[in-house]
């Protein structure tokens, strides 16, 4: 392993060597289902950049795949309840926290364009 | 008799003998509530009437159960049914919970009577308390500074005196690092050694439910109530839950402990440095056999974690929508366009970088890079703990890199990132960890100690910590009068 000296205080981490990378946010937006004003993009993007590049030094990291595996969160076998059926929420203990609904369904702004 | 200076074994030595009445406790904590909240802000909800009347109800009782009326504090990201449950964030403003949380439902069926739900990092995502959507909780030793997060609201809660004992869940740090800053006792659990269910998901892998106390022993009692086994949550374990609070008074047959070389700790606060220094010391007074360990992958641990936790928490997230529960925007022409403004509007700045970081690494063409490698790497932290467990049977760290720092002072989110360095790879790896306080610095402010244990070894961490807490003679009731003296 290379460069073993704790780089704590690079509070403003900056790597010579790093992959140039792009993020496309309007994309990663579009994804994530939010939607950016210029003013979170002033602010947002370069911050995003910082930190990938800052998480990229996981890179110096030499991983051979064919030995390491990836991670399981439980060293022990996860048990399941059995398939039977138990009361559950009923139709208005469901409904109680939508933002808007009919009684029955909960309702949302229309889906189909109209021609 | 001051009862909101007592540790939650005192209080419940007082409520068993009945020198005391639930009511009576439940009433005094309210009024301290009343007296510090202007100041600290602990708490989002304060279940004023419902607290007493559930504590009239106890004292009712011919036989009560463990918790005998004690007021507790849990940490808004915990869902209690038929009250708010907020996740310091304005998407759930307004959400009942429709159930309760699994390890909160433990300790009312104890009967602990449930005083108020405690402010947080909107998603438990933070180090500060400072990202809640509501307002900033502050650090009762110095109003100036954070309490630690994201469980602050719950650590200033128990260190301003407003309840004995708190409930916070951690991520990767968000009960230990809080607890350090507090001057308190904060404990995550193995990861599934508590029920996961009812608390609201961050990062499912990471994310445990562990308490905030006074005392070794308060944090003893109150893991063994919650601890356990739980059909509604699948990664909860079978393992047995022993009487931890018995079995911490018992003898500790092997003590050798590893410590982090030098190296490691370079660039931390000095304050922090020397206090770690120290408490190297009385552990060896304690008879403990010290030995300085390397560990080559922890450094990378903070950048695995930074990619893990978002990924996930980007997935988790993603059930935020206006449409089931929460909160949503209503002037969008069409469905899309609803989730879009829903969440955008919905979420504060730090979840939506977390959220974006986390689909960016799990997007095509980056998944591989980042959340592969972020998974594989984490597999190695797993197996270089295993290793040094083969050497040592508990490891000592700070707790945290720095001292509690000034409100507003960290608004680099890299910078406060750093704050999880010594407890991220701990929650990556999944295995338990109880933050002590050590000492003080000059300004007079808290320094935690991280004692770390194998998987399931709860018991022998409380036992070494319960030793060193006598020793030090720092944590105890009358910890959080300090401000006052």
């Amino acid at each position: 392993m290379r460069n073993s000296k704790i780089d704590f205080l690079n509070r403003i981490p900056y790597n010579r060597n790093r992959m140039e990378k792009k993020i496309d946010m309007d994309h990663i937006c579009a994804l994530a289902s939010l939607k950016l004003t210029q003013e979170d993009k002033a602010q947002l993007v370069p911050q995003m950049n910082q930190i990938v590049e800052w998480v990229d030094k996981l890179g110096e990291l030499r991983l051979e795949s064919s030995k390491n595996e990836e991670y399981t969160p439980v060293s022990f076998s996860l048990s399941f309840r059995d398939d039977k059926i138990k009361p559950s929420f009923s139709g208005k203990e469901a409904l109680d926290n939508s933002p808007e609904n009919d009684g029955e369904f909960m309702k949302v702004p229309k889906v189909i364009e109209e021609k | 008799m001051n009862l909101t200076s007592l540790s939650l074994t005192g209080l419940k030595n007082l409520l068993q003998k009945k020198e005391v009445k639930a009511q009576e406790v439940v009433q005094a904590y309210l009024e301290r509530i009343e007296e510090m909240e202007p100041q600290i802000n602990s708490f989002i909800t304060v279940l004023g009437d419902r607290s007493l009347e559930e504590a009239g109800r106890i004292d009712r009782k011919k036989s009560p159960g463990n918790l005998a009326g004690i007021p507790l504090a849990i940490k808004d990201n915990m869902v209690i049914q038929g009250l708010r449950s907020t996740c310091g964030s304005k998407i759930l403003e307004n959400y009942k919970g429709s159930y309760t949380a699994s390890a909160v439902e433990k300790l009312m069926k104890q009967d602990a009577a449930i005083i108020g739900k405690t402010n947080l990092d909107e998603f438990a995502m933070g180090s500060s308390t400072e990202n809640s959507a509501f307002y900033i909780t502050r650090n009762p030793w110095d109003r100036k500074r954070v309490p630690g997060g994201s469980s602050g609201g719950s650590a200033a809660a128990v260190a301003s005196g407003e309840a004995p004992a708190a409930l916070g869940s951690d991520t990767g740090g968000s009960i230990r690092q809080p607890a350090a800053f507090c001057g308190l006792v904060g404990f995550k659990p193995t990861y599934g050694r508590v029920s996961r269910y009812g608390l609201i998901a961050f990062a499912s892998s990471l994310d445990q439910i562990g308490p905030i106390t006074k005392t070794v022993e308060d944090s003893a009692f109150l893991t063994q109530l919650i601890a356990g086994r739980d059909p509604q949550d699948s990664t909860s374990s079978s393992h047995p839950v022993p009487q931890y609070p018995e079995e911490m008074k018992k003898d500790l047959k092997s003590m050798r402990v590893g410590y982090l070389k030098q190296e490691m700790l370079e660039g931390i606060d000095p304050e922090v440095k020397e206090i770690y220094s120290h408490s190297l010391g009385y552990l060896e007074d304690l008879g403990a056999e010290l030995q300085e360990l390397s560990f080559p992958v922890w450094k990378y641990g903070l950048f695995c974690y930074y990619i893990i936790a978002p990924c996930e928490a980007s997935s988790n997230l993603a059930r935020y929508d206006g449409v089931r529960y929460g909160f949503r925007h209503n002037k969008a022409p069409d469905l899309s366009q609803m989730y879009e403004n829903t969440r955008t509007e919905g979420f504060g700045s730090e979840v939506k970088r977390r959220i974006l970081l986390g689909t960016f690494a799990l997007s095509a063409g980056y998944y591989e890079a980042y959340y592969v490698k972020a998974a594989k790497t984490r597999d190695l932290i797993r197996k270089e703990f295993e290793d040094a467990f083969q050497k040592v049977d508990f490891i000592v760290t700070p707790t945290t890199p720095d001292l509690p720092f000034l409100i507003g002072a960290k608004k680099d989110p890299i910078s406060m990132y750093l704050s999880d360095w010594f407890t991220a790879p701990v929650s990556l790896a999944g295995i338990p960890a109880l933050s002590l306080p050590v000492g003080f610095s000059q300004k007079k402010l808290p320094v935690g100690l991280q004692i770390i244990g194998n998987f399931f070894q709860e018991s022998n961490l409380f036992k070494l910590a319960f030793r060193l807490e006598k020793k030090v003679k720092l944590s105890g009731p009358n910890l959080h009068r300090k401000e006052e003296e």
